[in-house]
């Protein structure tokens, strides 16, 4: 699993891979490390840092399958954690309020999640999208690029479509 | 009126008709990044779903070789403790 929490100066988030062989707190391999294969990585430019807004956002990006060399989750347990393009794409998620005490990945003292703030769901990865080519914003449409701190009216990219 | 809410939402943003998250990030931002990672060479390529989990949301999107996670929490930055997903 990955734990996810930013950082008390407000500069970054720690993203910690652990495992956990049950209801305890997840335990922190030591040998992972930022170039290890299979990991989770932070995309900044998708991640908020400022205070000054009332919602976060934090993105991260991994492959796929893991890759044959992964030393991140028990090889036991390796194709649960592969993911697909297909339905049925089962997560296990879970949030605390309460930060840990240190700002390392590896730090103990974790709060148990808060109370209903857990659960497993499946998501759908085989929905496609495509570029609505003749969208037109307007009448109250106003998206809002945090990256650029602008309104996402670029009406050359419109807006996104499912395809049923 | 949240049902009102929810509609108009859905009207305005095909595709994460989420009220949060037409506050915070365009979908095709989050796409726009996810391009990159492979050969994709157009939108058409990448799949995903979005759910919401109160207070957050999950949005995963995909292409050819590699997934996006992307945690949207109607919370700010100090409020946020810890989030964990397992995969």
């Amino acid at each position: 699993m990955v734990i996810l929490w930013p950082t008390e100066d407000e500069e970054s988030w720690i993203v910690s891979h652990r495992t956990a062989g049950g209801h305890a707190q997840p335990d922190f391999d030591p040998s992972v490390n930022a170039s290890s294969p299979g990991r989770w990585s932070l995309v900044p430019s998708l991640t908020s840092l400022s205070t000054a807004k009332d919602y976060t956002i934090v993105t991260l990006i991994r492959t796929l399958r893991l890759p044959a060399n992964q030393a991140i989750y028990p090889s036991s347990r390796t194709k649960y954690a592969n993911l697909a393009r297909a339905p049925g794409q089962r997560i296990i998620y879970a949030a605390s309020s309460q930060r840990p005490p240190f700002d390392k990945e590896s730090s103990t003292g974790l709060q148990m999640h808060d109370s209903k703030m857990h659960g497993s769901i499946k998501m759908d990865l085989s929905q496609s999208f495509i570029k609505n080519q003749t969208a037109t914003l307007g009448g109250g449409d106003t998206e809002t690029d945090i990256i650029n701190q602008v309104e996402d009216s670029d009406v050359s990219w419109g807006g996104w479509t499912k395809v049923s | 009126m949240p049902s009102l809410n929810l509609l108009l939402s859905f009207a305005l943003v095909p595709l994460l008709a989420h009220p949060v998250f037409t506050q915070s990030i365009s979908s095709t931002t989050l796409a726009q990044h996810l391009l990159p990672a492979s050969n994709a060479t157009n939108l058409s390529s990448i799949l995903g779903e979005q759910v919401d989990l109160n207070p957050f949301s999950l949005i995963l999107l995909a292409n050819e070789t590699h997934v996006q996670a992307t945690f949207n929490v109607s919370q700010p930055y100090d409020e946020v403790g810890w989030i964990a997903m397992v995969r």
